[in-house]
């Protein structure tokens, strides 16, 4: 036997192979609890992206409250217009100041955060962006200049550290402009949240998903969560201060 | 020769038979001689698959027998036998095509030339193995004896088979039962190439038919009236119910042992030939005609020869033209199709059942066969006024009588051959062989007779048998009598295999099996005999190859047949406690399988344990899982596992065979390692030896559990009077009598009380001397074997 097949095989149950087939899940996205980490039907069946627990340095307790066996999920989708962020953008370029979408996303996330009184349970408001096939965790945001955090963004792109291991409550996909509305996204492994971004084409709007692990967020804190980003991207003048 | 030349000495005798009689002797010994030379040209030219045993030179025998023959007599026959099937009346042109291997062969070219059967001419086969058919010839005779027709049984057979166990067995229960039947050895002096006086030191045959009471008459056998007269008075004394008679004939065959064989070879003198071909019995019997007997010139004679030469040449042609049969047809006649009798599938309201014990259930169903068909026959050792060694056909003698229920000979072979005649020829029949493991002492009649009857004949005839046996385990039945092999027998294309887990379903399937068209093995557990459960009353058929869902489950399918049902419902209960819910299906026939019902519940439960009595190589275990991959490998979350009992045969110690066989602990464990993914391993491989060499650290056997006394508890200082522990398929007993009061004296060994079981009324004794101070087992009381009934103060 080719031992580098050996070891990339995926062991599946023949049953778990079959539903996995029938719900059109990518096998590799599960996690399984068989023998030597066969994938078996129950793994399926369970299938939403189980959050791991988290492990914080702060908060180390509530991970045990994560139920990965019985993981539940919630979505929570807004439309953000985008008019005031794009006429703001325009005018710092005109007097030198060059910021993209992503980090004005970044530093809403974290300011949503820390608009959150349970923030300090995720992670310590850590926001990982992910970059293609890796993460960047960028922590401490509410405190940052958005100049430095566009630098350590920057930094990031460059080098190719992923950093998927590290805490973080919210992983955060930045997904090409189209008028295509984002319905479902699963949640990354350690991740409880998830914020999806897809601008739309003419650059009016854009369709922000949350999907969240309800085992261990709360749904409510949430969509305030959510509300909160809106909030801070159609006034991005507080993004800047 | 001496027997033979007295028989010589009717030169000029007035009381010859009507010459047409003799003629159409001389006819059909012409038929026999041109046939068997235009197959030996044939052979040669490689037209005939396989090789060929020809007939040339024993003519006589075969025509001077089969001449006193009806077609509703039956003749069986052996490798060297296109001679007893022409004599006996078969069509040539079908003979010849069977020897082709063509579709218009009499039995479709699937027998062929050692396997040719002709329901129509009453032709029991030509047969390829030695001494198989000499029994059969005595159950068709018994068999038609109990339809009431006077046809009989006549086997063929050769000086080899005079010592084979065949041979022996069934003149033995011929003689005893007075079977309409005749034996006839054609003693060629060879068993292929070996001498006979190289492997007897009692060459004459026919003296040996004395051992069993029975007339030994030998002729020589090519001299066709000579065989046509000692024929004569031996059919007259079988149709007139005296019985058998054996006849030896001195003859010799003038070719080699096959086409191809050399015909002097290494054990034969060119002199020994020479002088066997001067004695020709066709060129005998044409002098006779024309010399001494003068009823036949040499021309009209020769007018018979030339129309056999035509007959044989049309025989020929006939063949070469026949068709190839359609290999689509390749397995058509294994099984009756449908495989199941009508009274099996006909549907019945569910109504009243009561409760009854294995043993009793059977036997009803038995009973109830027999008296409604009359020409069923039970062979059995001890099944006859004793009723059984486990009390298994208790009464039937009594109603049915010694004819029908047979008590047979230790004869294994002997009277199980008998049942494939008999229930080929228009009975039914049962042959009870007690243990499982008796069935090996007759496997070829099992294995190579009844099995492929149907097939060899193109679904022309069937064994329509039951073999009925005890198995498996049984508290230290010890290694001969502990066995069930039901794969063994599954095995073979043409068994049905029952191995029924409650009473009603063991009556259920022997009423199907009394009615069914193929034969089949009905293993039922011995353990189970002392079993108590619900039975339909009146009418009650259970189909073959339809599983009984015993328990309803959603997590794991358990596959368990005979007394491991019962474990295994024993483990599901434990289990459920644990919040596993497994579903338990019972084959109840091992083949046909349904392995529908196995492959629905897996779809269910998407896991598989297979628990089985029998061992694990090549068995049960492996044979469902591997069709559960073929058939439903996509509803798998777990590999499948077996359980077998330990591949070892059965040891006499109580604490070895416990560690042996599967029980409740182990079916309940494996359930636990197939659901966490990692199934039982099995190691009856062999491959690399026992994993360890050391035995196990010895671990104290868990307290032989006794059945419970149902008293309470008894006061300590007195002896206990107990029922006795005694046969192994009884479990209780009913107290009868009392013949002491409380307070009477006894002396030790004296007769205190008496308890009827399932098989006898056993007398209680007092263990020692005293004063009886308790009877705690009134009259009438049910006692379990080892259970209390009363104490003595001493």
């Amino acid at each position: 036997m080719n031992i580098a097949t050996a070891r990339t095989r995926l062991a599946v149950s023949p049953y778990a192979r079959r539903l996995a087939h029938e719900r059109s899940l990518p096998l590799e996205t599960l996690r399984g609890s068989g023998p030597g980490g066969r994938i078996l039907a129950a793994d399926v069946q369970a299938f939403v992206p189980v959050a791991a627990p988290l492990v914080s340095p702060d908060a180390v307790a509530p991970a045990a409250a994560l139920s990965p066996t019985a993981p539940r999920i919630a979505a929570f989708a807004t439309s953000v217009a985008l008019g005031a962020l794009r006429d703001l953008l325009t005018a710092l370029e005109n007097s030198g100041h060059v910021f993209a979408l992503d980090d004005v996303l970044l530093r809403a996330a974290g300011r949503a955060f820390a608009d959150m009184p349970e923030a300090a349970r995720f992670g310590g408001a850590s926001v990982a962006l992910e970059l293609a096939g890796r993460q960047a965790v960028f922590a401490m945001i509410p405190e940052m200049p958005l100049t430095s955090l566009r630098i350590m963004r920057l930094a990031a792109l460059a080098d190719s550290r992923d950093e998927t291991e590290t805490p973080a409550a919210l992983s955060l996909r930045l997904l090409p402009a189209s008028d295509i509305r984002p319905m479902m996204m699963p949640l990354l492994a350690g991740r409880a949240m998830r914020l999806t971004v897809l601008p739309e084409t003419p650059g009016d709007h854009a369709e922000c998903l949350l999907t969240i692990d309800a085992a261990s967020v709360d749904e409510a804190a949430a969509a305030e969560w959510l509300a909160s980003l809106r909030s801070a991207i159609e006034q991005p003048l507080r993004l800047f201060v | 020769m001496s027997a033979a030349r007295a028989r010589d000495d009717f030169k000029g005798a007035p009381n010859l038979p009507d010459p047409k009689i003799l003629l159409d002797l001389f006819e059909r010994m012409v038929l026999l001689r041109r046939f068997e030379s235009i197959a030996q040209i044939a052979c040669r030219k490689g037209e005939t698959p396989g090789f060929l045993h020809l007939y040339i030179g024993e003519e006589a025998t075969g025509v001077g027998v089969c001449a006193h023959l009806r077609p509703t007599d039956w003749v069986t026959s052996t490798h060297r036998g296109h001679g007893h099937a022409l004599a006996k009346g078969a069509n040539p042109g079908r003979v010849m095509a069977e020897l082709f291997g063509r579709v218009d062969g009499i039995c479709g070219g699937r027998g062929g030339t050692m396997h040719l059967y002709d329901r129509s001419v009453g032709l029991f086969g030509t047969n390829g193995i030695v001494a198989a058919g000499i029994g059969h010839a005595v159950g068709i005779g018994m068999g038609a004896r109990q339809q009431g027709r006077d046809d009989i049984g006549v086997a063929f057979f050769g000086d080899g088979a005079a010592n084979h166990g065949g041979f022996h067995e069934a003149l033995n229960f011929a003689a005893v039962q007075r079977a309409p039947a005749i034996f006839i050895c054609e003693n060629n002096l060879y068993a292929t190439a070996t001498p006979l006086k190289s492997i007897t030191l009692n060459p004459e045959i026919a003296t040996k038919a004395a051992s069993y009471g029975m007339p030994g008459v030998a002729v020589d056998g090519n001299d066709v009236f000579a065989v046509w007269l000692a024929m004569k008075e031996a059919t007259e004394r079988a149709r007139s119910g005296k019985g058998p008679t054996l006849i030896e004939a001195k003859t010799y065959r003038t070719v080699g042992h096959h086409e191809g064989d050399p015909v002097i070879g290494t054990y034969r003198t060119q002199e020994e030939l020479d002088a066997w071909i001067k004695r020709d019995p066709i060129d005998m019997f044409r002098k006779k005609l024309i010399e001494d007997y003068g009823i036949a010139d040499a021309q009209a004679l020769a007018a018979i020869e030339a129309r056999i030469e035509k007959v044989v040449e049309e025989a020929l042609s006939f063949a070469r033209n026949s068709p190839e049969p359609d290999p689509a047809t390749v397995r058509l006649h294994v099984f009756a199709d449908p495989i199941n009798p009508p009274a099996a599938l006909a549907w019945r309201a569910a109504g009243d059942t009561k409760t009854q014990g294995w043993l009793e259930a059977v036997r009803d169903g038995i009973a109830e066969e027999m008296r409604a068909n009359p020409a069923i026959l039970y062979f059995g050792e001890g099944t006859g006024e004793r009723g059984g060694s486990f009390a298994h056909t208790k009464n039937l003698w009594q109603e049915f009588g010694a004819e029908r229920m047979v008590d047979t000979p230790i004869s294994e072979q002997g009277f199980t051959a008998a049942a494939v005649g008999a229930s080929a020829t228009g009975a039914r029949t049962v042959s009870d062989l007690m243990f499982a493991d008796f069935a090996f002492e007759t496997a070829g009649q099992i294995f190579l007779q009844a099995a492929k009857l149907r097939y060899m004949t193109s679904g022309l005839m069937s064994a329509p048998m039951v073999v009925r046996v005890g198995a498996g385990a049984l508290r230290s039945s010890g290694p001969h009598h502990s066995g069930i092999y039901h794969p063994v027998f599954a095995h073979m294309p043409g068994l049905i295999v029952c191995v029924p887990s409650t009473p009603a379903d063991a009556k259920g399937l022997m009423k199907t099996a009394l009615r069914a068209g193929d034969p089949v093995i009905m293993l039922e557990p011995k353990a189970l005999f002392a079993s108590k459960g619900e039975v339909p009353v009146g009418e009650h058929f259970v189909p073959f190859g339809v599983a009984r869902i015993a328990r309803g489950g959603t997590d794991i399918t358990i596959v368990a047949a005979g007394q491991m049902v019962q474990r295994a419902l024993e483990a599901a209960e434990a289990l459920a406690a644990e919040g596993i819910e497994a579903e338990v299906i019972d084959p109840r026939t091992i083949m046909p399988l349904d392995i529908d019902a196995i492959v629905a519940s897996v779809r269910k439960t998407h896991r598989l344990l297979i628990v089985d009595e029998a061992w694990a190589m090549c068995g049960l275990g492996g044979e469902i899982a591997q069709a559960i991959n073929e058939l439903a490998f996509d509803e798998l979350d777990a590999p499948p596992g077996r359980l077998h009992t330990a591949p070892t045969s059965h040891p006499f110690a109580p604490v070895l065979e416990r560690a042996m066989l599967v029980d409740t602990a182990r079916i309940a464990q494996g359930v636990r390692d197939v659901i966490s993914g990692q199934p039982p391993v099995p190691d009856h491989w062999y491959t690399v030896g026992l994993k360890s060499a050391a035995p196990a650290k010895p671990t104290p056997a868990p307290a032989r559990s006794l059945p419970a006394a149902s008293t309470a508890a008894a006061p300590s200082d007195d002896e206990p009077v107990t029922m006795p522990f005694g046969d192994l398929t009884v479990s209780e007993g009913t107290v009868v009598k009392w013949l002491k009061a409380v307070g009477d004296q006894v002396r030790e060994g004296e007769l205190i009380a008496e308890i009827e079981t399932d098989k006898a009324v056993v007398e209680i004794e007092a263990p020692v001397s005293g004063t009886l101070n308790a009877i705690d087992q009134p009259v009438g009381a049910v006692v379990p074997m080892g259970g209390r009934i009363g104490g003595i103060k001493k």
